[in-house]
């Protein structure tokens, strides 16, 4: 057997070596792999920037187990006009559904029956009780989720939208299956009364303020929704309706790796309904269900969710509401205004009735910037030249706000076909 | 609270006097507002070391960021990004935040502040390529919001090492040391791996004759720490060891008793090299996942090391040690410079098979025939971690052989045994060499007592002689109950036949090789398998010297598949007989197994007739058919005149597709 030197000397390498001299440094890259990310699972919220001229509400909820829960259907944006900066919002969510391969909801949630909460659709979804409204292309609620007033009140001012979630959510409580009213309001009784029905025989499809609603669990589908309002006490005593103050308004608490966070779900609740909600949840020792990561802002950032006077630069809110935002809201929330584009001082937009308000908004951007957290606009994320769904993603290290940049794919791009035998420089 | 900023370096420049292109382009895709979530701060122009312009851009980006991060990113991040005038190196990516944390992924740098993003894994030259501002900025927004998050660095992803690397490696015997517990200084010889003046990688010889320089080298194991690689680079041992106190190691504890084991005559002698390991843990459980090993160099002998940490003193005399008794608390080795060098282990047997997603596999294994085939086989084998080898070759490497071969043109004149063991026994230095016998087999199995022996103890015989009388012998005349195997091409060269014998050899080659023309005679897709080669080459002036035109890519493709087949089969019991068939434009390789039949044996008289399952039951099924009448037709086989032996493997219903009787003595 040659050994090794003999061979090394037959094909002329010296054995013999220098002296170790060499000591140069360089600098060195190391090898983060940044471009192959695990997909985490999580929960998922999702605002919808609706119009850039109407105020409007839509928000979806993606569970971790593959559920959907749908709060309002608005589609308000002027698709012809190119300065509607709005979204497709029946294409949006007919695309979203058709990418989980869904026909539709689990639970679709109407906080009420206001136009700005449930315009077109008509066109959208697919209604039990009229068969002018079944055609194949249109999605299902799942289970219909509505405050007690959209069975019981009788208006005239209702969009024929409206008026047919108003005719599903009767037909399907008549029928007994596929709805869930919140609050057992008398007038409820009543109307049940009205079609030979009784609040027993109709028990476990109703829930009132102060419960869960039994449909989702923190077990099964890591969160569970807790209802603040309407009331029904209130609404017994309650003459004139104001749909505002009785629309739904909850708490998602999501759990996710054992961590919890929540959202406030504050559709277009004002001050007034709002302190009384801190008021009642304090008298039944439920702060925790008032607590709040996720802040879905009553009313397109409107200064009457916190109190009476718009003021110069700042609202001031009523001292339960001030509670509820600074004392309930958490280190590194995320506040949504479902809206237009915050006006600037000055403007015609600033002197406008109509919400959003620049003053409330200055009350939010100092409230979140206290906690380290985020204010978002609707029709402001990340520009308010191309707004984008506001994407909060929730996992076990509470919410995280999306903040993917809006321009050319390819501009982003930059990873390269892999090779084998590729390594880093 | 508004975060306090370290300055950027250079002097603060209007934008539109940037000079270097990324710098400019980077600036102008922050300053048309086109991009969210980045507000441009500032530019800057300086020089670097060299004397280079330096231009840098400060900005600050919106991270991405969950309410509860795992490392303390803020929400806005304030950055600095420098282009260097050259462009030959990644642009480097600061935190001018003056508490930015200690993260994975960080650049070492000389200076702890500020820190340096590490962004890439990919060489500069390919990133360059593909480089865009928006692309830059979302690259640094996404450390940054991975990091926030805590998996910038990948549950799926090797943990980081412990230090960043300086070029220099160094290439130690895969078992210098029994354990990181071995208490045993090594002596080792080092010298550059090439004579080449840049070469930064070092390569280790046991033998003190081997030249170089003389090194002693000792290992410890430090404590298991959660991994957070080091991000200073300790220039001394005393600073050594002050990272290693971090994790509760006492470096110059644990060095006192190996030095002092070191043997007098090396002490002035010999260089200190220190081989540590860095047990690294992902979580804080410390739950060892991966152990990192690092090697420093002191450039110092054994001898002033242990002076310089209080183990000895010098005395009087020519390099006198006295042993210092206590502690010497300024004996902290501050003196004694280090240099990182990031260690290698020579490639083992299970290192090899490891590298080539399998399990080594030390198979005792007689090869016969070490021709182009056979030395592609072998070498792919055990480059893989397979076989303890006996090579069976009487050839000597010729020019044209090299065309072919897994030798190169080096070993021209050597025999093909010796040079291919040599060859093989490189892969894994510290595993037992291949023994090469240069010699015919025929011939050597009778009076090579080495190659009986090696016959005797082996678990596998491989023939790949190319010769129907080499695998006859093997199927026959060795007494051992090794399995046989064969493997061979075609005369074209476009298909590879392997036999192997199942590991009670109930079927034999023999018999297997029988099956196989039977397979080929039957088989309308194996019409061409036996036609002659196109062409051949005369080499020498025999008449014999002639050799088939083949091209060396058919050969290693067909070793290619052998040694992955044979690897397989060796681990089944079973028999098995596969052909495949090479075919052209494009390069198509299409399999052929042939179902192997149990075979019954009957003497008659001073014959042996082997009649395989297969053609009893097809005599049975014509019998029944022809009843009562005579079943008639021919038996196809073949004869082995010399060993009086007779194979029937078919009763055809019909006639073999071509004529292969005649040519394979069926």
């Amino acid at each position: 057997m040659l050994d090794r030197d003999t061979r090394r000397e037959k094909i002329g390498i010296s054995v013999t070596v220098a002296h170790i001299a060499l000591w140069t440094k360089i600098s060195w890259a190391e090898s983060p792999r940044t471009d192959k990310y695990l997909r985490f699972n999580m929960h998922k919220l999702t605002f919808y920037p609706l119009g850039s001229n109407q105020n409007a509400d839509t928000t979806l909820i993606d569970l971790d187990n593959g559920k959907k829960v749908l709060f309002d259907f608005a589609a308000v944006a002027n698709l012809s006009d190119p300065n509607d900066k709005g979204i497709d919002l029946p294409k949006t969510l007919g695309d979203d559904l058709s990418d989980a391969s869904k026909s539709g909801y689990d639970i679709t949630a109407f906080t009420h029956l206001d136009d700005d909460h449930t315009r077109g659709s008509d066109e959208f979804f697919y209604f039990d009780h009229s068969k002018k409204h079944q055609s194949g292309d249109r999605y299902s609620f799942g289970t219909l989720w509505v405050p007690a007033n959209t069975i019981t009140e009788s208006r005239n001012d209702l969009t024929t939208a409206s008026k047919l979630i108003q005719a599903e959510a009767r037909y399907r409580l008549e029928k007994g299956y596929g709805v869930r009213v919140f609050s057992r309001a008398k007038k409820l009784e009543d109307w049940l009364k009205s079609k030979g029905l009784t609040i027993e025989s109709r028990k476990h499809l109703i829930t009132d303020a102060g419960q869960l609603a039994p449909d989702l669990t923190l077990d099964d589908d890591g969160v569970e929704f807790f209802v603040h309002a309407p009331f029904a006490w209130r609404q017994d005593e309650n003459t004139l309706i104001d749909r505002n103050g009785d629309s739904l308004v909850m708490q998602a608490t999501f759990k996710f790796n054992q961590q919890i966070t929540r959202f406030f779900i504050g559709a277009d609740v004002a001050h007034e309904p709002l302190s009384e909600i801190v008021r009642i949840s304090k008298s039944h020792d439920n702060e925790d269900r008032l607590l709040w990561d996720v802040m879905g802002l009553p009313h397109h950032c409107s200064y009457l969710t916190l109190g009476p006077e718009r003021g110069k630069d700042k609202t001031e809110p009523v001292e339960d509401v001030e509670w509820l935002f600074e004392t309930q809201g958490q280190e590194g929330c995320i506040i949504v205004s479902s809206s237009k584009p915050i006006p600037s001082k000055g403007t015609e937009a600033d002197k406008d009735k109509q919400p959003p308000h620049r003053q409330a908004a200055n009350y939010y951007r100092e409230v979140a910037s206290d906690k380290d957290g985020e204010f978002i606009v609707t029709m402001e994320h990340p520009k308010v030249s191309a707004p984008k769904p506001v994407v909060v993603e929730i996992t076990g290290l509470g919410a995280k706000l999306k903040k993917t940049q809006v321009v050319g794919s390819a501009a982003v791009t930059s990873v390269a076909a892999p090779r084998a035998g590729l390594r880093a420089g | 609270m508004e975060d306090e900023h370290l300055d950027a370096g250079g002097l603060i420049i209007a934008t539109d006097t940037l000079e270097l292109p990324r710098s400019r382009e980077l600036a102008a895709a922050m300053e048309t507002g086109r991009l969210a979530f980045v507000t441009h701060i500032e530019c800057r122009r300086g020089s670097g070391d060299d004397g280079d312009v330096r231009e840098t851009i400060v900005f600050d980006v919106e991270v991405e960021r969950p309410q509860r991060c795992m490392h303390d990113i803020r929400r806005i991040e304030r950055i600095a990004v420098e282009f260097a005038a050259a462009d030959n190196w990644y642009p480097e990516v600061i935190s001018l935040r003056a508490d930015f944390p200690q993260v994975p992924h960080l650049n070492l740098r000389d200076e702890e502040f500020p820190r340096s993003l590490c962004l890439y894994d990919q060489s500069w030259s390919e990133i360059a390529l593909r480089w865009t501002p928006t692309g830059f900025i979302e690259r640094i927004r996404t450390w940054l919001a991975e990091t926030a998050k805590g998996s910038l660095h990948q549950t799926d992803q090797p943990l980081e090492p412990v230090l960043a690397g300086t070029g220099l490696s160094i290439i130690l015997p895969p078992d210098l040391f029994a354990s990181w517990d071995d208490q045993d200084a090594k002596q080792l010889q080092v010298g550059t791996a090439t004579p080449e003046d840049n070469c930064r990688v070092f390569s280790t010889h046991p033998d003190p004759r081997a030249g170089g320089l003389s090194v002693t080298a000792v290992c410890l194991m430090a404590k298991p720490r959660q991994h957070a690689a080091i991000r200073r680079r300790p220039k001394t041992l005393a600073e050594l060891h002050d990272l290693l106190a971090i994790d509760g190691t006492d470096l110059r504890q644990q060095l006192r008793s190996q030095l002092e084991a070191v043997d007098e005559e090396h002490r002035w002698k010999r260089k200190l090299l220190i081989v540590i390991a860095f047990p690294l843990s992902r979580d804080a459980d410390l739950t060892v996942e991966i152990t990192d090993v690092w090697a420093f160099f002191t450039a110092s002998s054994v001898a002033e090391v242990g002076i310089a940490i209080g183990v000895w003193m010098k005395m009087p005399g020519d390099q006198q040690l006295g042993t210092v008794m206590g502690e010497m608390l300024e004996a902290t080795g501050s003196e004694i410079k280090i240099d990182v060098i990031a260690p290698q282990f020579g490639l083992s047997r299970e290192a090899a098979a490891a590298a080539s997603g399998t399990l080594a596999d030390p198979c005792r294994t007689v090869a016969i025939g070490a021709g182009a085939l056979g030395s592609q086989v072998i070498h792919l084998l055990a480059q893989s971690g397979f076989g303890s080898w006996t090579i069976v070759d009487e050839d000597i490497l010729a020019p044209h052989n090299v065309a072919r071969h897994a030798l190169s043109p080096m070993w021209i004149g050597w025999s093909k045994a010796t040079a291919l063991a040599q060859e093989v026994s490189e892969f894994y230095p510290t595993d037992v060499s291949p023994t090469p016998i240069v010699d015919d087999f025929m011939r050597a199995s009778v009076r090579d007592e080495k190659l009986k022996e090696a016959v005797d103890s082996s678990e596998l015989i491989l023939d790949m002689s190319a010769s129907i009388p080499v695998a006859r012998h093997v199927a026959h005349d060795l007494n051992c109950n090794a399995r046989r195997a064969s493997l061979f091409l075609n005369p074209s060269g476009s298909d590879l036949v392997m036999l192997v014998e199942d590991t009670a050899r109930a079927v034999p080659l023999d018999c297997l090789e029988m099956q196989y023309y039977r397979e080929v005679a039957f088989n309308e897709s194996l019409s061409k398998h036996l036609a002659p080669p196109a062409g051949r080459i005369r080499y020498a002036r025999s008449c014999r010297d002639v050799s088939s035109t083949i091209p060396a890519n058919l050969v290693g493709m067909h070793a290619a598949i052998a040694a992955d087949e044979l690897r397989n089969a060796n681990r089944s019991g079973s028999a098995k007989a596969i052909i495949w068939q090479a075919s052209e434009t494009p390069m198509r390789v299409q399999p052929t197994e042939i179902a192997v039949h149990d075979v019954d044996r009957t003497q008659v008289g001073e014959w042996t007739l082997v009649v395989t399952a297969h053609a009893v039951g097809r005599l049975g099924e014509l019998r029944a058919a022809k009843l009562p009448n005579e079943t008639g037709g021919v038996l196809i086989g073949g004869y082995d005149l010399s060993r009086k032996i007779v194979y029937v493997v078919d009763m055809p219903n019909r006639k073999p597709c071509r004529n292969v009787l005649s040519q394979q003595g069926f």
